[in-house]
């Protein structure tokens, strides 16, 4: 797994690679620090090329969009595959994200 | 054809590593589409990473054995896990509720619900002073009606 966040006007979009399972899911944690001390902006979490998520890689996303709701500012997450659109519909996490292509 | 696969793992977190792998092995060996190893894979995970960080006290060495059947009459694929730790029932754990907001929704106890959700028949057994977990998905193969 490898997160790459990046500032653009504004805008923090994290690049998530790999697999975020529950060993890489500690190391996601405290790599997106500075995506929680921003959450009171734009918040892009592009999942292009992330390949395969689990619980524990769910409850990260969660953590993230709660502090985003919390500081008043917007989250969207970005091509999504279509095993990670199955387990976002099963868990009822699509409802509770913006998720877009 | 040995229909059977078994692993054994420490409760090491870093032993899930091998679960991809184990699924690659189990598809490419049976003949299983691939398509059904992400979500097998995350199924494994879930109920491994639970007995790995609640079935033996902390710092205690532990293992637990996955072992993998193909019961290619019935186009089932089923896991057993077993582990010697304390005794616990995942199945009894109740449902997360999947329709509460972002505010209300309680950060985890997703893994069991994923089991559930994933596998067509889970159930669970203590005896011999282990715990066991069956996990059956039926799977359609090419050209055969499941």
């Amino acid at each position: 797994m490898t997160l790459t966040i990046n500032n653009e006007n504004n805008v923090w979009t994290g690049k998530v690679t790999g697999r975020l399972d529950t060993v890489s899911a500690v190391q996601f944690e405290k790599e997106m620090k500075p995506l929680l001390e921003n959450a009171d902006k734009e918040i892009v979490l592009d999942c292009q090329e992330l390949e395969y998520i689990s619980s524990s890689g769910l409850r990260q996303l969660l953590a993230l969009r709660k502090a985003v709701d919390a500081k008043g500012g917007k989250m969207v997450i970005l091509h999504i595959n279509d095993e990670l659109r199955n387990i976002f519909t099963i868990t009822g996490f699509f409802a509770l994200f913006d998720i877009r292509n | 054809m040995d229909n059977k696969k078994t692993l054994v793992l420490n409760n090491q977190l870093e032993e899930i590593e091998k679960l991809p792998v184990l699924l690659e092995e189990v598809c490419s060996q049976w003949q299983l589409p691939v398509s059904v190893e992400a979500s097998l894979n995350l199924v494994l995970e879930e109920a491994v990473v639970n007995v790995i960080q609640y079935a033996y006290p902390e710092g205690e060495e532990g293992t637990l054995t996955i072992e993998v059947e193909w019961k290619a009459e019935e186009n089932i694929l089923q896991f057993t896990l077993s582990d010697g730790g304390k005794p616990f029932d995942p199945t009894a754990v109740p449902d997360a509720d999947t329709s509460l907001s972002v505010e209300e929704r309680p950060i985890g106890g997703l893994g069991i619900f994923l089991i559930r959700q994933m596998m067509d028949c889970v159930e669970y057994r203590y005896y011999n002073n282990r715990n066991t977990l069956v996990m059956q998905k039926r799977i359609t193969t090419e050209g055969k009606q499941a």
